[in-house]
């Protein structure tokens, strides 16, 4: 019997990216500068809201919290404000990061963080409407030309990204290229990557980052196939 | 003055040596676990060919036996790698580090995969390079043999004592293991296989290919999975030979073959000089103090007969 590897097939299907809508290759990151208690809802499609909750405190020396959004939604309910050590709640230095990702599944996240005690209403970051001083981080890793689209700027941008190599050393991806995501443009407006490179938007402007596939790269042919020139039976579908 | 002697020439005596060596067979198995991997072999072999020189100063010395393995069966799994993405720096620190990183993703996820590779090594060959011995004469009683029993008793019921003379070796000398070095073909082909049996079907051409990038040259990965620092044949060869001591077991196996197991010729005793014959029981001679030699040219049986 041969074991195989589990691995997410999610990971080589979903082939865009989407900042307002989280999957596995993007992660969004936002500073809460101003300490105190923040409430946070994750949604996934039309499921129900998972609330959680950030401390930004100032005696907290937390740089990075990670916050796998996959993982959050799976956890039962607990009602608000319940427990101190609850898996929900994050403590952050106001200097620090908070980043939401994706570590398996679907995806299709969207991710709202407003103050505790403020007006409900008012919402202080949403991954669907990322403002300045927020990052969206990329990693394609499907060979082939995108586009780039801030959908509430209409600014655009390309990217390549080429067909992996099997050199003389195991391939590692170059380090990450900054891309910066102004009022009316994307800069650098087109980009050669590697596969897996990572990709980070700067966020400089009210952005919404989608990341759409326009001409898939399969590679070179393998090895001893050839194409004839000429004709060629066409094989047609049965039903 | 003996009152009794044989003796075979050199020729006789390397018939009779042969014969002794078409005999051998010789089988094991073992595993272990040796920290990165583990490994298991099964072998089976026999001996073949040999010169035998008989010498003056009554030593027997074998070169060039053959020892050729019709199994040699070996395994040897690992943990491959899991190969993660991600990881790279979102935000930097001020001194070169990083603040925010990516937190990336693993395939598989959470770590490695145990893969195992069986290596068919059956038909190598290697050989007794040297093996030097002298002749025992052991005197043998069969165990078979009842207490209240006469020599006739003995004799008749096909379980006498006897006297048996072996080649007792002082030293044996196996060749290490040669295993060519074709097997880093053959190991390269059936990690490559083993690993693409690892990856679902589903899993598109490019994804394949971004995979086997990561993983890079096969060699160089089994190479650092299992700490080789030089050829993997000789790698190997230490690993049967050396970790799991193969040629000391085969040496020792030797070596006892041909000092206990396999008598290059036994005597009856007594020895039967005239067989039974109308009616008269057959005339058997004790055979005391006997001894084997030899010089350069034969070997020398010799002995008395006692009462």
């Amino acid at each position: 019997m041969i074991m195989q590897m589990t691995l997410d097939p999610n990971l080589f299907t979903q082939i865009g990216l989407d900042s307002g809508s989280l999957t596995m290759l993007g992660a969004v990151i936002h500073s809460f500068p101003d300490p105190g208690e923040y409430r946070g809802v994750v949604r996934q499609g039309e499921e129900p809201e998972t609330p959680f909750y950030i401390s930004s405190d100032k005696k907290s020396a937390v740089a990075q919290v990670s916050i796998d959004l996959a993982s959050l939604t799976k956890l039962p309910a607990e009602p608000e404000g319940c427990c101190e050590e609850s898996k929900n709640r994050f403590i952050v230095n106001p200097k620090g990061y908070v980043v939401f990702y994706v570590s398996a599944g679907a995806g299709g996240y969207t991710v709202q963080v407003r103050k505790a005690e403020e007006d409900p209403k008012l919402k202080i970051f949403d991954n669907r409407e990322l403002q300045e001083g927020d990052l969206f981080s990329a990693i394609i890793i499907r060979p082939g030309t995108y586009s780039i689209t801030n959908l509430l700027t209409r600014a655009k941008g390309q990217v390549t990204v080429a067909y992996p190599k099997i050199g003389k050393t195991p391939y590692r991806p170059p380090n990450p290229v900054n891309v910066d995501c102004t009022k009316g443009a994307i800069e650098p407006e087109n980009l050669e990557l590697q596969p897996a490179q990572g990709l980070n938007f700067n966020i400089k402007a009210p952005s919404r980052i989608k990341i759409d596939l326009l001409k898939a790269d399969d590679g070179p042919s393998p090895p001893g196939e050839v194409v004839k020139p000429g004709w060629k039976k066409m094989t047609l579908p049965k039903d | 003055m003996a009152h009794i002697t044989i003796a075979a020439s050199a020729q006789a005596f390397t018939q009779i040596f042969n014969a002794v060596v078409a005999n051998f067979q010789f089988s094991k198995s073992d595993s272990g676990s040796f920290g990165p991997f583990s490994a298991s072999y099964s072998v089976a072999l026999h001996l073949e060919d040999g010169t035998v020189q008989l010498n003056d100063d009554n030593t027997i010395e074998v070169k060039d036996v053959e020892i050729v393995f019709d199994t040699l069966d070996v395994q040897v799994c690992f943990q491959i790698p899991g190969w993660c993405v991600g990881g790279f720096c979102i935000v930097p620190d001020p001194w070169n580090g990083c603040l925010v990183s990516f937190p990336g993703f693993c395939v598989p996820p959470g770590g490695g995969t145990t893969i195992c590779i069986p290596l068919d090594l059956s038909g190598l060959v290697s050989e007794i390079s040297d093996l030097q011995a002298s002749l025992v004469p052991i005197y043998y009683v069969d165990p078979a043999r009842l207490p209240g029993w006469s020599d006739l008793d003995a004799e008749l019921n096909g379980h006498p004592n006897k006297w048996r003379i072996f080649i007792d070796p002082v030293w044996v000398d196996v060749d290490p293991i040669d295993i060519p070095a074709t097997v880093d073909n053959l190991l390269e082909n059936l990690v490559k296989d083993a690993i693409n049996n690892l990856i679902p079907g589903w899993v598109p051409g490019w994804a394949r290919d971004l995979l086997w990038a990561l993983i890079g040259p096969i060699l160089d990965l089994i190479k650092d999975i299992l700490g080789i620092v030089g050829d993997i044949s000789q790698w190997l060869s230490d690993l049967l030979g050396q970790t799991f001591d193969l040629l000391g077991a085969i040496e020792t196996a030797v070596a006892d073959y041909f000092a206990s197991k396999y008598p290059i010729y036994e005597f009856e005793d007594p020895y039967p000089i005239l067989p039974a014959s109308a009616g008269l029981i057959p005339v058997k001679i004790p055979i005391r103090n006997l001894s084997a030699q030899v010089n350069s040219k034969e070997m020398v049986v010799t002995a008395n007969v006692g009462a």
